[in-house]
């Protein structure tokens, strides 16, 4: 089923997560994202894979004390598409409010 | 997509997950924003100090501004950028109005009526406002991050 205005890259749970996350924020770690999303870390690489072939997301590796961490962060193209995404859930949650009132 | 596809349930999980991230990030300890306002008043107090002494205190305040925000970002694994749009943009700008504005006028009380000490009553003027204005602005993000995802 296809519903209009949503998004199908960003309407699984986890990816729905991931952009809720990057949103608000210019960049977030991936070991941030992971904790609160609560998936492991072979689940968020797939998820953040899909987003990144999409252009939602732009991934960036940066070293600190010799170690490594991962940035995330939402593309223009991520925002916009996620922001849409929000508009169309609202106006679906509202329309779906109104026939439970009405019913 | 499936046909028991519920959009409440969707916003609910967009908006449980920035209640979470929101709440991780009130985690910030109340130190940074005194540091922040220190910091800040010393930029105010560094631009009616004569040179080299003015931009020496200048280069190291902002040093410090960025290593502070370095820890704030390594802390909380976040990168957000203080002009981000809505009444987090409005406090920023507010607040780097007000300190370019005491800068000057320290700079003007030297200068102009020989107040040797005004860029230090500028500078401590600053620092609770810039700490009044970070806490402000931390609330203010928060609010913010989650009336964005509300249905």
């Amino acid at each position: 089923m296809s519903l209009p205005g949503l998004d199908p890259l960003i309407h699984a749970p986890a990816r729905l997560q991931i952009c809720a996350i990057l949103s608000a924020a210019d960049e977030a770690e991936f070991a941030f994202v992971r904790e609160e999303t609560g998936v492991s870390e072979s689940v968020l690489s797939k998820q953040v894979k899909l987003l990144d072939e999409a252009g939602y997301v732009a991934v960036r590796k940066a070293t600190l004390a010799s170690r490594q961490r991962t940035w995330l962060a939402l593309t223009k193209a991520g925002r916009a598409a996620f922001a849409a995404h929000m508009q169309a859930l609202t106006k679906l949650a509202a329309t779906a409010a109104n026939g439970v009132a009405a019913a | 997509m499936s046909d028991d596809f519920d959009p409440r349930e969707a916003l609910a999980v967009a908006q449980a997950t920035r209640a979470r991230m929101a709440g991780r990030a009130d985690t910030t300890p109340g130190w940074y924003g005194i540091a922040y306002g220190l910091m800040c008043g010393l930029i105010v107090a560094s631009a009616g100090i004569p040179a080299p002494w003015g931009l020496l205190l200048l280069g190291f305040s902002l040093c410090a501004l960025a290593f502070l925000y370095r820890y704030w970002t390594q802390l909380t694994g976040l990168s957000v950028n203080g002009y981000r749009k809505g009444r987090t943009r409005t406090i920023a700008v507010t607040l780097a109005i007000v300190l370019v504005g005491l800068s000057l006028l320290g700079l003007y009380l030297r200068r102009t009526l020989g107040l040797d000490w005004a860029p230090f009553a500028t500078g401590g003027a600053a620092v609770p406002i810039a700490i009044l204005a970070s806490w402000a602005w931390d609330r203010a993000w928060r609010r913010e991050i989650l009336a964005e995802v509300a249905a």
